[in-house]
C-alpha cells in the first residue's frame, strides 16, 4: 500500500496549486489592463482633453436646469462611455433643506445650487461643508472669463470660491401679449401714468390687465423691480445685507422707514389702486395658475423673471406674439433698469465620495463649448463673459439675447434676492402682503418690515 | 396554554421562588409570540416617532439652526413664543379649524350614514362614492380646490357668473374675512366620507329586533334616529369625534397649497407655522418649541375630551 502523503508534501502542492490558479486568474486582468490603457489613449488623441472615465452623482432641479445639466451629462459620457453620470432630482422641498443633504453621507458628488444665503450658502461655507474651488479659478482662467462682479460676488468672506457662475438668469421683466396691445392700441408704458391709463384702457376691452403670483412674484420680481428704480446703488446695496450682523457700519444710516423704501410699497399699492393687478390678486398663490391667465390670453401682462422669455418658457407655450418691458422710472438717480441674478452655479459638498472627479468634471462643464452647450440647452446666458455674442445669437431666444445685452449696457447689481436671508425676504413678502390684504398702509408695511429686520438681526 | 391557577395553595420559600421563576419564564415564554407580532411596529414607532419626538423637545431648549453647534437657551423658546403674535393667531386658527372641521365631517357622516343605513336606492353607489375623497392625497384635493376657487377662472365664480349672480363671485382664497372658511370647506368634502364609513358600521351593528321593536312602537324616522340609533353608536360617535378633531389641528398640507398662511397670516394654523419657522427660516429650536406646544394642546384636548365623554362599551 503506497504510503499517504506528508503534511509537507500537502503543503508544497497546495502552494503551487495555489501560485498556478493565480497566474491564471491574473492573467486576462492583465491582459485588460493593456487593452483598456490602449483604448484610453486613442480616444485621448480622438476627443482634445478628454475627460476621466468617472461615476457621478449630480443634484439638480427639475426644469431648464435638469435640461441644461442632462445634456452636460450626456455630452461627457458620448465622449467617455466608460463614465456614468446619474442626475438626482431634488423636489422642491428637498431642494429648501438642501444644505441638510449636502452636510450628510448621501450628499451627492457635486451639485447645481443657488448660492444665496437663503438657501444657507453662507453658513455652509462657514461650516466648511463645501469644497474651495479657487485651483480651478486659477487653472481655467476663471478670473479672467468672468466679469470682475460675478467674481466678487462668489469670492466668500473667507476669501476662497466655493462655486461659479453657470447662468446669468434673470431680472425682472414684464411680458405682454402683442396682440391684445395692438388690438386694444396701446404701447409700453414710458411712464406710470401711461401704466395707469393702459390697465384702465384693457379693462374697458375686458382684458384683465398684469397677472402675477402673490409670493415669488411680489418678492421676487414687484419688490425686485420697484426697489431698482427707488434705491439709489449705494442704498440696494446695503438694504440687502442688513439682516447680517456684519453688515457695514455705513448701512446702519438706511431703514425701511426712509422715503425711498416707502415708496416702494406706495407705487405698489397704487399699481392695486390703479387696477393694475389682475383680480384676486391676494388668492393668486400658485405660480402656474397666474402664468396661465397670461398664457391663455385673459390678462395682457405677465410679471415674472427674463427666464422666462427663454426657448423653454413663455415662446414655446404661448401662440401670441410676445414682449416685454420694464418698469417705468421712479427717480433719476435710481440704482439701474435692470438687475442680474448669478448665484447659480455648481458646488462640490465636502461629503462627496468623488471629489477629484466631480473638480474634474466641474472644469470640464464650465468650459467651451459645455459652456454653450448648457446655456442652449436652459435657454439662459452663461456667466463667462468670453462667450462670443455670435454664439450667444444662435442659440438665444431674441428676448434672452437682448437681456445680455441690457445687461451689458445698463450694469447688473445683484439681486436684492441674491443677498437676503430667507426670514428677511419672507418678512419682504409678508410685509407686501400686510399691505395689499390686511389693510396696512405703505408706511405701516415699510415700518412693520424694519421691525422684523431688527429682530431678525438680533437673532 | 399553561397558566398560573390563582387558587392554587402558594408554596413558600426556595421552592415558592423557584416555582415563581417558573411562572414567570413561562408567562414570557407563552407571551414572546405576540411581543414579536408586535415588535416590527413597536421599532418602528420607536424610531419613527418616540425619538423624533424626544429630540424635538430636547430641540425645543436649544437654539439652532440646522448646521453646526447646538446652543442650550433654556426657557428662552419658549418665552418668545408667548410673545409671538403670529403664534397666537395661529393658534387661535387652529382651534377654529379643530371645532368647524370636526363638525362637519361628523355631522355630515352622519347624516349620510343613516340615509345610507336605510337603504335608499342606490345606496351601495353613494357608500363608495362619498368615500372615494378620503383615498385622494391632501395635496391633490388642495391643489384642485385652489384651482376652483380661483377668482378669474375658477369654477366656483364661473358658475356664480355663468347663472347671473357675478356679484356674488368672491376672492375665495385672497380675502382674509373669508380664506380660513374656504380652506375649512375643503376637509368637510374630503374626510365626511371617513366618519360616513365608520357610523354606518355601527348603525349596522345595531340588531334588527331593536328596529323592528322600535317600528312596532311606532316610531318616526326621525324619533329612530335620536332615541335608538344615536345612543348605540354614542361611543363610536365619540372616538370617530376626537379623531376627527387631532386630525383637523394637525392641518398643514391644505394651508401650504392653498394660501401659504396668507392673506395677512389669516389662514396660519400651527401645523403650517412650525414648518416655516423651522424649515423656511431655519430656527429649528424654535420651531420645536411650537412644535412641542401644538403636542401639548392636541394631547390635552383628546385627554378632556375622552374624560369628558365617556366612551362605554354597549351591550345589545
Amino acid at each position: 500500500m503506497k504510503p499517504s502523503m506528508s503534511r509537507r508534501e500537502c503543503l508544497r502542492y497546495l502552494v503551487v496549486g495555489s501560485a498556478g490558479v493565480a497566474l491564471a486568474a491574473c492573467q486576462p486582468q492583465v491582459v485588460e489592463k493593456v487593452v483598456e490603457k490602449e483604448k484610453i489613449v486613442k480616444e485621448t488623441i480622438v476627443v482634445e482633453k478628454a475627460p476621466k472615465a468617472v461615476e457621478l452623482r449630480v443634484g439638480v432641479i427639475a426644469g431648464v436646469v435638469q435640461e441644461g445639466m442632462k445634456a452636460l451629462a450626456d455630452r461627457y459620457m458620448e465622449q467617455n462611455p466608460d463614465s456614468k453620470i446619474s442626475l438626482d432630482v431634488l423636489s422642491s422641498e428637498q431642494y429648501q433643506q438642501a444644505f441638510l443633504l449636502f452636510a450628510s453621507d448621501d450628499a451627492p458628488d457635486l451639485s447645481w445650487f443657488q448660492c444665496v444665503p437663503a438657501n444657507r450658502f453662507n453658513d455652509m461655507v462657514a461650516h466648511k461643508i463645501l469644497v474651495p474651488i479657487d485651483d480651478l479659478y486659477e487653472q481655467e482662467g476663471w478670473f479672467d472669463a468672468y466679469p470682475e462682479g460675478i467674481v466678487d460676488f462668489q469670492r466668500q468672506p473667507d476669501s476662497h470660491f466655493y462655486s461659479a457662475t453657470i447662468a446669468v438668469v434673470w431680472t425682472p421683466y414684464v411680458y405682454y401679449n402683442k396682440d391684445i396691445f395692438s388690438k386694444v392700441g396701446i404701447e409700453p408704458p414710458q411712464t406710470w401714468d401711461d401704466l395707469w391709463a393702459m390697465a384702465a384702457k384693457l379693462r374697458d376691452a375686458g382684458y384683465q390687465p398684469l397677472t402675477t403670483d402673490y409670493n415669488m412674484g411680489v418678492h421676487s420680481h414687484l419688490h425686485d423691480g420697484m426697489q431698482l428704480r427707488s434705491w439709489t446703488r449705494e442704498q440696494y446695496n446695503c438694504m440687502s445685507i442688513l439682516w447680517r450682523r456684519d453688515a457695514p457700519g455705513e448701512c446702519d444710516k438706511f431703514k425701511w422707514t426712509d422715503p425711498d423704501s416707502v415708496r416702494i410699497y406706495e407705487y405698489i399699492q397704487m399699481m392695486e389702486d390703479k387696477q393694475v393687478f389682475v383680480d384676486g390678486i391676494t388668492g393668486l398663490t400658485d405660480y402656474n395658475t397666474a402664468r396661465t391667465l397670461f398664457t391663455t390670453g385673459k390678462a395682457a401682462m405677465w410679471q415674472t423673471g427674463s427666464w422666462d422669455g427663454g426657448a423653454a418658457g413663455l415662446p414655446r407655450d404661448v401662440e401670441f406674439e410676445l414682449g416685454y418691458f420694464y418698469y417705468p422710472s421712479i427717480r433719476e438717480e435710481k440704482t439701474e433698469k435692470v438687475g442680474a441674478w448669478v448665484p447659480d452655479g455648481l458646488i462640490i459638498p465636502a461629503k462627496g465620495k468623488r471629489i477629484p472627479e466631480a473638480m474634474e468634471f466641474m472644469a470640464w462643464a464650465y468650459r467651451m463649448p459645455q459652456a454653450a452647450l448648457y446655456a442652449q440647452k436652459a435657454g439662459i446666458p452663461h456667466g463667462r463673459a468670453d462667450i462670443p455674442a455670435k454664439v450667444y445669437q444662435d442659440i438665444l431666444s431674441p428676448m434672452q439675447f437682448q437681456f445680455l445685452e441690457d445687461n451689458i449696457k445698463y450694469g447688473t447689481p445683484a439681486l436684492y434676492e441674491a443677498s437676503s436671508s430667507q426670514p428677511y425676504q419672507e418678512a419682504t413678502v409678508k410685509s407686501v402682503d400686510q399691505m395689499l390684504a390686511g389693510g396696512l398702509s405703505p408706511q405701516e408695511a415699510a415700518a412693520w418690515l424694519q421691525q422684523k429686520l431688527e429682530e431678525i438681526r438680533a437673532s | 396554554m399553561a397558566r398560573a391557577d390563582p387558587t392554587e395553595p402558594r408554596v413558600g420559600g426556595g421552592e415558592g421562588r423557584a416555582a415563581s421563576a417558573r411562572t414567570w419564564q413561562t408567562k414570557l415564554r407563552d407571551a414572546l409570540p405576540w411581543y414579536l407580532f408586535i415588535a416590527p411596529a413597536v421599532i418602528l414607532l420607536a424610531a419613527l416617532f418616540a425619538y423624533p419626538l424626544f429630540d424635538t423637545l430636547r430641540l425645543a431648549f436649544y437654539k439652532w439652526g440646522g448646521l453646526g453647534r447646538q446652543e442650550f437657551v433654556g426657557l428662552q423658546n419658549f418665552r418668545r413664543l408667548f410673545a409671538d403674535e403670529i403664534f397666537w393667531l395661529a393658534l387661535r386658527n387652529s382651534f377654529i379649524f379643530a371645532i368647524v372641521v370636526p363638525f362637519g365631517t361628523v355631522s355630515l357622516g352622519l347624516f349620510l350614514a343613516v340615509a345610507i343605513s336605510r337603504r335608499l336606492k342606490g345606496w351601495q353607489v353613494y357608500r363608495i362614492a362619498f368615500f372615494i375623497p378620503v383615498m385622494i392625497s391632501g395635496v391633490v384635493v388642495a391643489t384642485l380646490w385652489a384651482n376652483m376657487y380661483e377668482y378669474n377662472s375658477g369654477l366656483f365664480n364661473t358658475v356664480l357668473r355663468g347663472i347671473g349672480v357675478g356679484g356674488l363671485a368672491q376672492n375665495w382664497l385672497g380675502d382674509r374675512k373669508i380664506a380660513l372658511w374656504s380652506i375649512m370647506l375643503v376637509p368637510v368634502w374630503q374626510h365626511m366620507g371617513f366618519p360616513m364609513i365608520v357610523l354606518l358600521a355601527a348603525i349596522e351593528g345595531i340588531p334588527q329586533d331593536l328596529h323592528d321593536a322600535a317600528t312596532v312602537d311606532g316610531v318616526s324616522e326621525p324619533q329612530r334616529v335620536w332615541y335608538l340609533i344615536l345612543p348605540l353608536i354614542r361611543p363610536v360617535f365619540a372616538s370617530i369625534t376626537m379623531l376627527q378633531i387631532i386630525g383637523a389641528m394637525k392641518v398643514f398640507d391644505l394651508v401650504l397649497v392653498m394660501t401659504k398662511g396668507g392673506p395677512a397670516f389669516s389662514t396660519e394654523v400651527l401645523g403650517y407655522y412650525v414648518f416655516e419657522t423651522a424649515f423656511r427660516s431655519g430656527h429649528f429650536g424654535y420651531g420645536s418649541a411650537i412644535a412641542v406646544v401644538m403636542f401639548v394642546v392636541v394631547f390635552v384636548i383628546a385627554y378632556t375630551y375622552v374624560k369628558c365623554v365617556r366612551i362605554e362599551k354597549i351591550e345589545y
